[in-house]
């Protein structure tokens, strides 16, 4: 059956979206997911689907929260202050509460790991956006003179990948300021 | 009546795996009393309720699996050579549970609303950095350089065992030396 993508639909997404991020995919059921979102229980077995859903909340989140920051970045003019930007931005997000749990493609990553293929293909078309972006900045920061080792380009831009990761667990137990000094640290070491 | 008939430490083995494959959330107290043979109302008498079997679960983890790990630290082992050692302790394949931590899985489900596992969180990082500060200040780093490479050295530690479960193994290597390549290349 296709799915009609109305405007509805993505009000349904976005409040679905919230659910899973706060909770996970595992621990929602249909009956929380429809009360949630004030539909019937059949209507989330015979039309939506927890799995259509949440594969749609993930799209969403890519879609709307980190493709567009990520063209931002790639369209700066700045080098490596587009990265510092970047992640002060993520770390408001975490600790204003903004993103309401962490970030939600670490939590999936770390939840349903390789468990679902059409998640996989999320993680991929993400995490490759992501780390053709970094190189796109790390080239720019190397013509600005900012980085020396342009042949190190790939490396930096695997190490920064991981950022995200770090800063999704370190959130918790650090303030903004401490993690705002991380950041300047990490990005320190790429020169 | 008999009391007790069961090794609880038994019932926490069998539980961190469920508890690590689906989730705190994810996983129901039935599949605790499948998994450990011990019915419901004996797990409740033990740990209060499925929070209290966590818990419990958590600090067998830190004792049985994190403080072995972590000793690794106090190694007279070259620093690259030490910390490889180390981090492969979490990374490296495990035929009973999932590759990586899970003091840092559980954290990354409840660390933020749940107070006892953000404190169990904090006391594991606090231990981690002291341990890495001693084993770099031993291999003859300034107190202030050790200081930065801990930072870094947590913070690589942390994006590891997150992002190992959906990577290789020879990934997750890449991956650890790619990161001590660039921390680690004043050093």
């Amino acid at each position: 059956m296709a799915r009609k993508i109305t405007e509805d639909y993505e009000e349904l997404v976005q409040k679905a979206q919230y659910l899973f991020w706060i909770n996970g995919y595992k621990s929602v059921t249909a009956e929380e997911l429809a009360e949630h979102l004030d539909v019937s229980t059949s209507t989330i077995y015979n039309k939506y689907s927890k799995d259509n859903l949440f594969i749609d909340a993930l799209e969403h989140y890519v879609n709307s929260c980190s493709d567009p920051v990520l063209t931002k970045i790639r369209e700066s003019t700045t080098g490596m202050e587009s990265f510092r930007e970047f992640f002060y931005m993520l770390i408001d997000a975490l600790i204003d509460k903004t993103f309401p749990r962490s970030c939600l493609m670490v939590n999936t990553v770390v939840e349903l790991r390789n468990e679902n293929k059409r998640v996989t293909e999320v993680y991929d078309r993400y995490f490759g956006n992501m780390r053709e972006s970094y190189i796109v900045v790390l080239k720019r920061a190397v013509a600005l003179g900012e980085v020396k080792h342009a042949e190190k380009v790939e490396e930096y831009a695997d190490f920064l990948l991981g950022v995200i990761f770090g800063l999704s667990i370190l959130y918790k137990i650090k303030s903004r300021e401490e993690l705002k000094l991380h950041v300047d640290a990490q990005l320190s070491l790429i020169k | 009546m008999r009391y007790k008939e069961y090794n609880p430490n038994s019932v926490l083995e069998k539980s961190i795996p469920l508890f690590w494959e689906h989730g705190f959330g994810g996983c129901a107290i039935k599949e605790i009393v499948e998994a450990t043979g011990v019915n419901r109302f004996s797990l409740y008498q033990e740990f209060e309720d499925k929070e209290g079997i966590l818990y419990s679960a958590l600090n067998l983890y830190h004792e049985r699996y994190n403080q072995p790990n972590l000793a690794i630290l106090k190694k007279d082992v070259p620093i690259r050579a030490l910390l490889i050692k180390f981090y492969d302790s979490y990374l490296s394949d495990h035929p009973q549970h999932p590759p990586g931590c899970f003091t840092i899985h559980i954290a990354t489900e409840l660390g933020d609303a749940n107070k006892k596992v953000k404190s169990v969180l904090d006391a594991f990082i606090s231990q981690l950095h002291e341990l890495l500060m001693a084993a770099l200040i031993k291999h003859k780093s300034t107190k202030e350089r050790a200081q930065f490479y801990t930072e870094q050295l947590i913070a690589l530690f942390c994006t590891s065992v997150c992002f190992s479960v959906i990577q290789s193994n020879s990934e997750r290597k890449a991956f650890i030396e790619n990161g001590l390549n660039v921390i680690l290349k004043d050093l």
